[in-house]
């Protein structure tokens, strides 16, 4: 590495707009993406991002020697940044110039320091060791708890597990999954986790038996994880068979995030 | 001489010509019924459903002879079952292994006396019931030998939900298999008396857990024709005879009925095998007898995977164990639906079909064979004539495969290789050359069985399915 | 003689193009399913970033963006699997959010459109879907295609679809009324079909009640034992004298629910004429854990049918100490001979039970006090006290 982040011309040139961004506390999105390009590359990205979003402002700059694409959205929170960033990425895979994963971030949503937060997305790119060409969300270092609390989904549905998985990881929890009963007590002897949300229609071992085995691994290594369960099963009798095994919550699909959310919440404070 | 053997020769030929089409018919219907299965397939959600308070319960009873092998695999498959509320009800029907033992293992459960076991359908005595209450749907009843039929009615008089399914130990059940024939149950629960499921051949498949991972086409000769006839008998024939509620057999692997009225038709016919075919012939009868409106349907996207014989020895005492039943039953209750009016399209179709076809078919066809094997020792003039038939047929039945394979890719689509399609189509073939002959010459032993009064279960020799996977990959 | 060879090879020659035209129909299907799933997956994969958008700002307030780049009908199709998958599985603002972004997308007016294609499998297609989008303008086109169609199986999923985007009451009601007049005993599926509306129906079950059609009675009680807070009136319990032994079965499960029972309810019903009412009666005390009937199950244990009579011992078993010592009484054979092997069986696993479950001093007393009972009428017993340890 040639080049500390901080004397990236991206960092210079951005500096007074963030600046003054901060100072009358309005609102702004930055993207930044590993790229490979030169100057008419940079002339026809511009060109491209105002055809399709003349409405947005945006100040862009390039590193060449980090090889970093810098861009400043005027007054753009978070979900339009990341949305906008859907554009560049398709800009820069379609000529071929992705050399990595993307980052996108906002102020203040993200960071309450705009200048701090473009530092600290830009050591990321530096750092991180990541190849994967995806579009990532800076998180605060600030914001990230000191423990992370671990969560196991079991569930044979893929899109459920998919929306858990994401949902929850943007909670900052660490989510693990496992699509039927014996696959999720192998996970969980192996991980251990603070949590597990279960269906009862498994298959391999059904859900009853999945339970009672954690249970039994609980008791043998002295420790203790909330189960809640996330099922279709609508039916009073196993409600009321799941709350026997010490199971703390009971869902029943559909489901809301938001309540679901807070029910983990609630049970990850309790064990505090 | 000559001229009457060829004649014979003839007559046969159009025998099985007549059979042809009548199955070709009966695909008609497959075909007619094929666009509504497509629709309750795909656009039925039987997610929700497997939660909902709203659907039946039902008894899954499990007859086990000697099964140590496989049967904690099994049930543990069927407890983990996507359905509202089930129980499995296993019966050891006086294994001399140690079944029994497997299972009281592996559940922890606990003797109980057989007190609570009712005697609605008498059986051989019931030695003792093992539970445990941590698995409440999951009771063992061990009891003296005395055939499948009566494990399945000592199932019976266990069982405490209205709806019961009878399942092979030996065979898997997908895991949404039951809450799909649950579903077409609800859309007119007071005519449903069975509903059968459609039974799949898993040699060759990858099977973990109790569950089939991945669809393979078995790689042995054998399991590979039975899975061609399967899909011709089952997605050919049954899908058609169910449209005309003509089905005259629900599968014993995999089939669910209304408890109501196998215990008035007096349960399962003990003493001879073929009793799932028996049970639908009594069923019908009884219903018909009493004019009450019912049905008997099939219903092909719930899967059962079953392990099909994979020697001559074994496969040779099953399809002799079918000649045996299919004749006793032919002649206990066939006899008396034949041409009989009141029984409808039973007795004008199905029983002269399963009488005139099925069961008399290997007198025909060896004494056909044998009339042109000695019209053809004695002069060969007509050889372009018994050529020709013979291509007819072959062609006839291969076309009746092909278009079974059709309905197959339509709403199915478990073998989705191009590959696969064409080594089923050449095997549908071959199966021409010897294997049918074959069958139909174990059928016709099955008839001398049947005349000595031999009434044993059979050759019944099971590997795990652990070890047969083992095997696979070792190969 | 009888054989025409000419006719023969015509034969022949049919059946060969037979096989030919199916052989080549069941490739050309799969070839055609083959080309279309690699084309689905790429798709996929090049909508991957969007779908991460969109998972990611399903918190945000702001309206999700459909795709920037005007999207071709296969492109649609494949959004749409993956998009109304999280729309049947979410609950509330989140799957609002998905409901207008599927409309912002198209996926509406695609479907209302295939609503009208002369196939019937591609308006079932379209009816799936539009249910699963909350459309409710299509729902009036719904209820007709619904009435022009024959009574088949495929007329549960347009109904499904209506009570999915039905706004109106009325709808529903007419809905169910016409599945219940050409289905056939179908009121369970009819219960399942209508829990789908989002609306407010306590007022047409109600109704259905007071309908002359027994199976529309059904879907009334049926319906309402999901209404927690529905106040049933008095004139419920007369359901119990119907003709119909199902009627009277839901009638004792919907009573069993609202729990607006005197004890004097509960004492007649449990000596109901039918089985299946006894034992419902028996499970739910035990259920409940309503103690105060406690005595009434006495009877139950004693019951001529086994399953009401191993009902009322278990629900005894979960009635604290007296269930214990009624089943204690019994099990000794005080009240003469029947039931005393069931209530035995039931108080020995109890004890067995109860053993392994202590978890707190609330626990031991209660089981010291069960052996001190269990002594009471058998005598020392070594088996179950607790030793010193």
């Amino acid at each position: 590495m040639s080049k500390a982040p901080i004397d990236s011309n991206i960092l210079k040139s951005f500096h007074h707009f963030l600046h003054y961004y901060q100072a009358s506390q309005l609102t702004c999105g930055v993207i930044v993406a590993h790229a490979d390009l030169d100057q008419s590359k940079l002339s026809k990205l511009k060109a491209y991002l105002e055809k399709e979003e003349p409405d947005t402002a945006f100040q862009i700059n390039y590193d060449a020697q980090l090889g970093i694409l810098g861009l400043l959205l005027d007054d753009c929170n978070l979900a339009y940044t990341h949305f906008y960033a859907l554009y560049v990425k398709e800009f820069l895979e379609q000529h071929n110039r992705l050399t990595g994963f993307l980052l996108v971030g906002s102020f203040p949503e993200n960071s309450n320091d705009a200048e701090q937060m473009l530092m600290n997305m830009m050591k990321e790119m530096t750092e991180s060791n990541s190849d994967a060409k995806e579009i990532k969300v800076f998180e605060n270092i600030t914001k990230k708890t000191a423990e992370t609390r671990s969560i196991l989904i079991v569930d044979p549905d893929v899109s459920v597990r998919q929306l858990l998985k994401n949902y929850l990881e943007s909670k900052e929890y660490i989510v693990h999954t496992a699509k039927n009963g014996k696959d999720g007590l192998d996970q969980y002897k192996k991980l251990l986790p603070d949590l597990v949300i279960t269906e009862i229609n498994l298959s391999a071992i059904a859900g009853y038996q999945f339970i009672n085995e954690l249970k039994k691994i609980d008791e043998q290594s002295n420790r203790h994880s909330e189960i809640i369960v996330l099922t279709n099963k609508q039916m009073e009798q196993d409600i009321k068979r799941t709350f026997e095994f010490g199971v703390a919550e009971y869902i029943t699909k559909s489901f809301s995030l938001i309540e679901l959310e807070a029910r983990i919440k609630r049970l990850v404070k309790v064990m505090g | 001489m000559r001229e009457i053997l060829l004649a014979y020769g003839i007559f046969a030929m159009y025998y099985v010509i007549t059979i042809n089409t009548i199955y070709f018919g009966i695909i008609m219907f497959s075909f007619k019924r094929i666009t509504g299965i497509i629709k309750e397939t795909f656009y039925s959600k039987y997610e929700p459903l497997s939660g909902s308070k709203h659907v039946p319960p039902i008894s899954i009873l499990v007859p086990a002879f000697n099964e140590e092998l496989t049967v904690k695999e099994n049930v543990r498959s069927l407890l983990a079952l996507h359905y509202p509320t089930h129980e499995v009800i296993v019966v050891n029907d006086g294994s001399s292994d140690d079944t029994v033992g497997v299972l009281i293992d592996e559940f922890q459960l606990k003797y109980y006396k057989p007190t609570f076991i009712k005697d609605t359908i008498p059986t051989a005595k019931v030695k003792g019931i093992y539970y445990n209450p941590e698995f409440p749907n999951l009771y063992l009843v061990d009891k003296e030998n005395g055939g499948k039929a009566d494990a399945l009615n000592a199932g019976i008089n266990l069982s405490h939900y209205p709806l019961v399914s009878s399942i092979d130990a030996d065979s898997l059940l997908e895991s949404d298999a039951l809450i799909r024939i649950a579903r077409k149950y609800m859309e007119n629960p007071e005519e449903y008396v069975a509903i059968g499921g459609n039974v799949r051949i898993a040699n060759g498949c990858e099977i973990s857990d109790g569950m089939v991972k991945k669809v393979n086409l078995p790689k042995k000769l054998l399991p590979m024709m039975q899975t061609v006839e399967y899909i011709k008998a089952f997605l050919g024939g049954r899908i058609g005879w169910s449209d005309i509620n003509g089905l005259i057999i629900v599968s014993g692997a995999f089939g669910v009925f209304k408890k109501e009225y196998i215990i008035k038709v007096g349960g399962y016919r003990g003493g001879y095998p073929g009793e799932d075919m028996n049970i639908i012939i009594k069923l019908h009868r009884y219903m018909l007898d009493n004019k009450l409106p019912y049905k008997v349907d099939f219903c092909p996207d719930a899967v059962c995977w079953t392990q099909a014989p994979d020697t001559f020895k074994i496969l040779g005492s099953q399809r002799k164990r079918w000649g045996r039943g299919n004749l006793k039953n032919m002649l206990e209750e066939g006899m008396y639906m034949f041409m009989r009016p009141r029984y409808k399209i039973m007795g004008w179709l199905t029983i002269p079909y399963n009488i005139i076809f099925e069961t008399l078919s290997p007198y025909f066809r060896i004494t056909g064979f044998l009339a042109l094997v000695g019209y053809s020792l004695l002069d060969m003039s007509g050889w372009e004539i018994i050529a020709t038939f013979m291509l007819i047929n072959v062609l006839y039945g291969t076309l009746l495969g092909i278009g079974s394979l059709l309905i197959e890719e339509m709403a199915f689509q478990r073998y989705p290789r191009i590959r696969d399609y064409f080594k089923m189509v050449l095997y549908t073939v071959l199966m021409f050359f010897g294997y049918r002959q074959l069958g139909i010459l174990w059928r016709f032993l099955g008839h001398i069985d049947f005349m000595r009064k031999n009434n044993t279960w059979g050759t019944m020799t099971r590997t795990s399915w652990n070890d047969s996977n083992e095997n696979k990959q070792s190969a | 003689m009888f054989i025409n060879l000419q006719a023969a090879y015509w034969v022949i020659g049919i059946l060969l193009v037979l096989m030919i035209i199916l052989a080549t129909l069941t490739l050309s299907m799969k070839v055609n399913k083959k080309r279309l799933e690699k084309k689905e997956k790429k798709c996929l994969s090049e909508f991957r970033s969007y779908f991460d958008y969109l998972q990611l700002q399903l918190d945000n307030a702001d309206r999700l963006r459909p795709p920037a780049k005007p999207l071709r009908i296969f492109e649609k199709k494949v959004l749409q699997k993956t998009l109304l998958q999280w729309v049947d599985r979410l609950e509330g603002i989140h799957r609002q959010k998905l409901l207008t972004l599927c409309e912002d997308i198209g996926l509406i007016s695609y479907n209302r459109k295939r609503l009208k294609s002369p196939w019937s499998i591609i308006r079932i297609d379209a009816a799936y879907h539009l249910g699963i989008l909350r459309d409710s303008e299509s729902t009036s086109e719904l209820l007709s295609m619904l009435h022009q169609k024959k009574f088949e199986a495929s007329i549960y999923i347009i109904a499904r679809s209506i009570a999915q985007t039905s706004k109106d009451v009325n709808e529903i009601k007419s809905l169910i009324q016409y599945l219940v007049e050409n289905g056939k005993q179908n009121s369970h599926l009819i219960a399942d079909i209508s829990k789908e509306s989002y609306l407010d129906l306590r007022s047409v079950y109600v109704d259905f009640l007071y309908e002359s059609q027994l199976e529309l009675v059904k879907v009334g009680l049926i319906g309402l034992q999901d209404q927690v807070d529905y106040h049933l009136s008095e004139d419920i319990h007369s359901f119990l004298h119907s003709k119909d032994k199902e009627i009277r079965i839901l009638t004792a499960k919907l009573l069993t629910s609202s729990m607006a029972l005197t004890k004097r309810d509960v004492q007649a019903y449990l000596q109901f004429p039918d089985w299946e009412v006894r034992q419902l009666f028996a499970e739910w005390i035990g259920n409940s854990e309503l103690k105060q009937y406690a005595e009434y199950l006495r009877e139950g244990v004693q019951d001529l049918n086994w399953m009401v009579s191993r009902s009322s011992a278990k629900s005894l078993m979960q009635l604290g100490t007296r269930g214990f010592e009624i089943l204690c009484e019994l099990a000794s054979g005080n009240d003469g001979d029947r039931g005393r092997e069931v209530a035995n069986e039931f108080m020995e696993e109890e004890l067995k039970q109860s053993i392994h479950r202590f978890s707190n001093l609330a626990d031991i007393t209660e089981y010291n006090q069960k052996v001190y009972i269990y002594q009471k009428y058998f005598g020392k017993s070594h088996d179950y006290l607790i030793k010193a340890t």
